[in-house]
């Protein structure tokens, strides 16, 4: 029952929200002839699109939403591959290369770092290169890609655990502190 | 024994956690803080503003992750408003900036007894916790030179002196805008600008045109001629971006956009799950710092001073835990080590 009110809660909060935020300010006021705002009539277009996507919901006809869709998802590579090729590939690969110099004199222990850094990669990637088979040398690399894998998803469990236990803390301070009026 | 521990329930280890958090925190234990690299980067990237600087804090969170990313909120306010760093707000989630307006005008604020002495004295609304109080929450006034309880239940206490400012006692104020020193003039030196909605969009408009793309304060006023958004155009205009992420849209979109098509210095606050996701960026220089979850948090109070700050109070319980937790990883592996000896 909690789990339905929650999930009622969310969606009602999350319409009135969208309504208030979006559909009115950005369509229906637009839409109406405010007197020194002329009625922004290129906004049916996009309106006629939300519509077409609520045909998901029919079995019959839902291939009509296949067209806003398409177009939105046409929007979405056009605007975010590029950028994203930029800073999630080229932007890493000119840092690892450029940007860190892996051996800086005097200063020994970043240095190790730096190769480190540069072999848990480069180990890493052989890990999932399945154009060869994992047997000798390729496979004795990829399993020490495998240890910095695990190495990687420990640290993310660790943050994960401090996460949750984060959760705790806030709900018991405000037991006590708030709800108890216990001075913390 | 071996038996024993092979069959705890695991509501013991429930009780377990629930105890290492609870006790500590009504002992009052305390641990040292020490600074991380990647929240110092922050300190340094917020530390390195001149004054009359514009900063824009993207709230990108909701109620879910509260708990980890509000003691962000809390100490960035107060370090920007104290350091004439002009914010500008904007939600890129429903949620995200009516919790920042809930930092600035609602959340409790934890401040010293000395300087709960000094703000009552400029006539600010303090309130307390104390045994003295009996275990419910008053404010205390400066009536005739004397510090006096005020308990707006009208019993017990009203009019009492308050004697002791005891460091033990909590003693906080409603609002980071209560908190400090100056005056914080909405439109001047602060603008929450509300959800925007559009994800990634927003993002793209604000590079060209970030009046234009934000339009309205939060409750529909038009920002255009506001004094903070003076000489305001593109996203280069603004001297640091902020991101309090715990998903998308958040701070990978800021990085991907931002700073990866304008080059706008991007550092954000990351719930602890997402901060590895993270971790590339940071090291390539496309993110100027991070705070990783609560202790990030915490470790931005340390680096600023606010050692009142609600994250620092939540460290030591986060220690205790994670310590019962080691403890029980390492005692289920030393079980399963010696079952594998035996057969």
């Amino acid at each position: 029952m909690a789990e339905h009110i929650f999930v009622g809660t969310s969606a009602g909060y999350g319409f009135v929200v969208t309504y208030q935020n979006v559909f009115k300010p950005m369509l229906f006021d637009k839409l109406k002839d405010a007197g020194s705002e002329p009625m922004n009539l290129i906004l049916i277009i996009p309106l006629i699109g939300g519509i077409m996507l609520l045909f998901k919901l029919s079995r019959k006809n839902n291939w009509v939403a296949r067209y806003p869709l398409s177009f939105m998802v046409g929007v979405g590579s056009g605007m975010g591959i590029t950028n994203v090729i930029k800073s999630d590939v080229i932007s890493q690969v000119h840092a690892i290369i450029f940007k860190n110099p892996m051996w800086i004199s005097g200063d020994i222990w970043t240095s190790l770092f730096n190769i480190l850094y540069v072999v848990a990669v480069l180990t890493s990637l052989l890990y999932f290169f399945f154009s060869a088979e994992h047997k000798g040398a390729i496979g004795k690399t990829a399993r020490i890609g495998i240890w910095f894998l695990m190495i990687s998803f420990g640290a993310a469990f660790g943050f994960t655990v401090m996460a949750r236990i984060s959760l705790l803390i806030s709900r018991v301070q405000f037991l006590l502190e708030d709800f108890l009026g216990i001075s913390l | 024994m071996l038996e024993f521990l092979k069959k705890i329930d695991r509501r013991v280890i429930y009780l377990c956690i629930a105890l290492s958090v609870i006790i500590p925190m009504l002992v009052g234990v305390e641990f040292p803080v020490p600074t991380s690299p990647m929240t110092d980067q922050v300190y340094e990237a917020f530390n390195n503003l001149e004054p009359g600087s514009t900063v824009i804090i993207s709230a990108d969170y909701d109620a879910g992750s509260q708990a980890e990313i509000q003691p962000m909120t809390l100490a960035i306010l107060k370090y920007c408003f104290e350091n004439n760093i002009k914010v500008i707000v904007l939600g890129l989630w429903p949620l995200g900036a009516n919790l920042v307006e809930n930092a600035l005008y609602n959340d409790k604020v934890k401040i010293s007894p000395d300087r709960a002495k000094a703000l009552i004295a400029e006539g600010k609304k303090v309130f307390v916790i104390s045994k003295d109080t009996a275990s419910c929450e008053m404010t205390i006034e400066e009536r005739d030179g004397k510090f006096v309880y005020v308990d707006e239940r009208e019993e017990g206490k009203d009019g009492e002196e308050c004697l002791a400012f005891s460091p033990e006692d909590s003693y906080y104020v409603k609002g980071v805008i209560n908190a400090i020193d100056r005056e914080v003039k909405p439109g001047i030196d602060y603008l929450n600008t509300g959800y925007k909605a559009g994800q990634v969009v927003v993002i793209t408009q604000m590079l060209e045109d970030v009046v234009g793309a934000l339009e309205t304060d939060i409750s529909g006023e038009p920002i255009k001629d506001m004094e903070i958004v003076k000489g305001l155009k593109t996203i280069n205009d603004i001297d640091l971006i902020f991101s309090l992420s715990s998903g998308t849209p958040g701070a990978k979109e800021w990085v991907v956009y931002a700073n990866g098509k304008k080059n706008v210095p991007v550092a954000c606050g990351v719930t602890a799950v997402s901060a590895t996701e993270f971790l590339p960026y940071l090291n390539s220089g496309q993110l100027s710092g991070m705070l990783a979850g609560l202790a990030g948090a915490a470790e931005f109070e340390t680096a600023t001073g606010y050692d009142q700050g609600k994250a620092t109070e939540g460290m030591s319980p986060q220690s205790f835990a994670h310590l019962v937790i080691i403890l029980f990883i390492v005692v289920g592996n030393i079980i399963f080590l010696l079952e594998k000896k035996k057969s």
